[in-house]
């Protein structure tokens, strides 16, 4: 196994797809974990004297490189803090979005029956309701808070794991290495636990890695629209939207927000694509 | 042969298609004693596996189900039991050995793993390592060479015949009083099916386990089996001891099915078949289910079912199912 496993790896460090990882690794990773130590700036301070401050090489200077917004706060150092906020409400949102989807995938699967067509028609709900709206409804009756954004996360992704898991299980279940459990005397919770969720293991890493890029949409969007976490946290929707009436004359301030997005999304859309190709070749069409 | 250990009486499993609810097991009758090996011969589609997976209680859900009958496991009807009850029967009563090897084991986890896993279902609670000594012990009892290296193998690093004898030390972890064996040779080549053969005779010489074996290849029932029963379109036409019914098949079927197996004496230009296909189990045909291919089919074949009745070996066990035993025309 030892020879196996490492030829694979070798495999994967060939492929191994080098700029996303380091863009990831400048925009997201490095910022969200040191922000305190390497932005130049506090993320809140307004330098009043140096308001709508262009950035670098646009007529601004080192002080402020990205330049400052209408209040005078410095924009890579909101940038920067504002990872912290996108990468925290990925990994959670994605977290327990997987295990609801898991969990409630493989009930229905396994179970076949009356619980499958339900909790598959509830999926078929939430793919059918508009998230968005969801969340203004939401937002409307207990405000934006950082719980109701979790919640919309995992409203909108749980169901393609349980889509996912639900197919694959009505597969492994069909197996003959579960039929051998079952006839030597296995409990259906020990067939899901040790014979179908570890054969499950990578199409689940695979499928949570292509959605870090749609929450991080989703939570920018929310957070554009004023329902995602409240100001005056700098999550990347919401700085965003503050250059929006400014755009035509400080468009550095809706600007390198965006494309700290643009770059995080696509960077993670892409190491996704050659983590699928390399652990799960079946996931092609998803 | 000892006291009876199990006993099918009258088992009739049926599958609830969306076309109709259609019987693949009927009205099948059988028991096998303490030590003793029972062939269940026949056909694809011939119902033996189904017979096997009622007795197991892991009918295909949700369409599978056992209609009527009894399955008696020391007096004790297993029919109706909860799946719970059930899971106590499986492993530790009654063992089952499937047909292929190759996907019979869990990937994703070790051979000492699943044998461990195994042995810990029948005995909760014992410690890791002396659970791991039993598991290098029963593999080593099922003639995995090198088992204290091979215990961390996985299922992909081995043969077919070294996976095959693993999934046998996974049956007989919990010391079952009945194997069932589901054509545990058929994916193995020939050299290690009589080795495999010989390995299921020596564990049932040394615990005296019942077998009930269901293959299609008569070589292995005239090699390992006491008795047999043959199945044709989900009942029983014919059974009795492996030498009564070699000797004299009562049932067209037998005979054919003896037919076709080639032998080293004879010059053949062309291997025996039996003509046109096995029955369709939904078709409501009266009379017997194999007239329509069988070469001594009478009128009364072909309008009533034919009764049980001694054979001609005229042996008391030896019993078949058919109108024209005498062969008349």
């Amino acid at each position: 196994m030892g020879f196996f496993v490492m030829s694979q790896k070798l495999k994967f460090m060939g492929h191994l797809p080098v700029l996303p990882i380091v863009v990831l690794m400048i925009v997201l990773i490095v910022p969200a974990l040191f922000a305190d130590l390497i932005a130049p700036h506090d993320p809140y301070k307004a330098y009043l004297r140096n308001r709508l401050e262009p950035p670098l090489f646009f007529g601004g200077t080192t002080e402020f490189i990205l330049g400052t917004d209408r209040l005078g706060r410095d924009i890579l150092s909101r940038i920067m803090h504002g990872a912290r906020y996108a990468l925290v409400i990925s990994l959670v949102g994605i977290v327990l979005g997987a295990i609801v989807g898991t969990a409630l995938g493989l009930i229905a699967g396994y179970m076949r029956g009356r619980i499958e067509a339900l909790i598959m028609r509830i999926v078929d709900i939430t793919f059918a309701l508009p998230s968005i709206l969801l969340a203004l409804a939401l937002a409307s009756i207990s405000g934006p808070s950082f719980q109701l954004v979790i919640f919309v996360v995992i409203f909108v992704i749980w169901g393609f794991f349980a889509r996912q898991v639900r197919a694959e299980t009505l597969i492994l279940r069909e197996r003959d290495f579960v039929a051998r459990a079952r006839v030597a005397g296995a409990s259906d919770f020990r067939i899901l636990h040790k014979y179908i969720l570890p054969n499950l293991v990578n199409t689940i890493v695979v499928l949570a890695t292509l959605q870090i890029g749609v929450v991080i949409v989703l939570e920018a969007t929310l957070s554009f629209l004023g329902i995602g976490i409240p100001r005056p946290v700098p999550a990347w929707g919401l700085l965003v939207a503050d250059g929006r009436q400014l755009i035509v004359s400080s468009w550095w301030i809706s600007f390198f927000p965006g494309m700290a997005i643009l770059l995080t999304v696509l960077s993670v859309n892409m190491l996704g694509d050659s983590l699928r190709d390399w652990l799960d070749p079946k996931l092609k069409q998803v | 042969m000892g006291e009876t250990i199990l006993q099918v009486k009258n088992l009739c499993t049926v599958l609830d298609l969306s076309s109709g609810t259609v019987p693949v097991v009927n009205d099948v009758s059988f028991d096998v004693g303490v030590g003793e090996t029972l062939g269940i011969v026949g056909e694809s589609g011939s119902g033996k596996s189904m017979t096997a997976l009622s007795i197991m209680q892991v009918l295909p859900k949700p369409i599978g189900r056992i209609a009527s009958g009894q399955i008696l496991l020391e007096g004790t009807d297993l029919v109706g039991m909860s799946n719970q009850q059930m899971g106590q029967i499986r492993g530790r009563e009654i063992g089952m050995i499937l047909q292929d090897p190759h996907t019979s084991l869990n990937p994703v986890f070790t051979v000492g793993n699943q044998v461990i896993e195994a042995l810990e279902i029948n005995n909760p609670g014992t410690a890791r390592k002396t659970l791991r000594a039993h598991a290098i012990d029963a593999l080593k009892k099922v003639n995995v060479a090198d088992a204290e290296r091979r215990i961390d193998a996985y299922p992909h690093q081995m043969s077919g015949g070294m996976k095959q004898r693993v999934v046998g030390a996974i049956a007989i972890a919990g010391a079952p009083k009945v194997i069932i064996a589901d054509e545990p040779t058929t994916a193995l080549d020939v050299t290690i099916q009589l080795q495999y053969l010989q390995l299921l005779r020596d564990i049932q010489d040394e615990t005296g386990t019942a077998i009930i074996f269901i293959t299609h290849d008569l070589g292995i029932v005239a090699n390992l089996c006491h008795r047999l029963v043959v199945m044709y379109g989900g009942k029983i036409v014919e059974s009795g001891t492996v030498a009564d019914v070699f000797g004299a098949p009562s049932h067209p079927y037998t005979e054919a099915l003896l037919k076709s197996v080639p032998s080293v004496d004879q010059k053949l230009d062309r291997l025996y078949a039996i003509d046109g296909q096995p029955p369709a189990l939904i078709s409501d045909r009266v009379g017997c289910s194999f007239a329509p291919r069988c070469p001594y089919a009478l009128d009364i074949c072909r309008n009533q079912v034919p009764q049980e009745s001694d054979a001609l070996s005229g042996a008391k066990s030896h019993r078949a199912s058919c109108w024209n035993m005498e062969r008349t025309t």
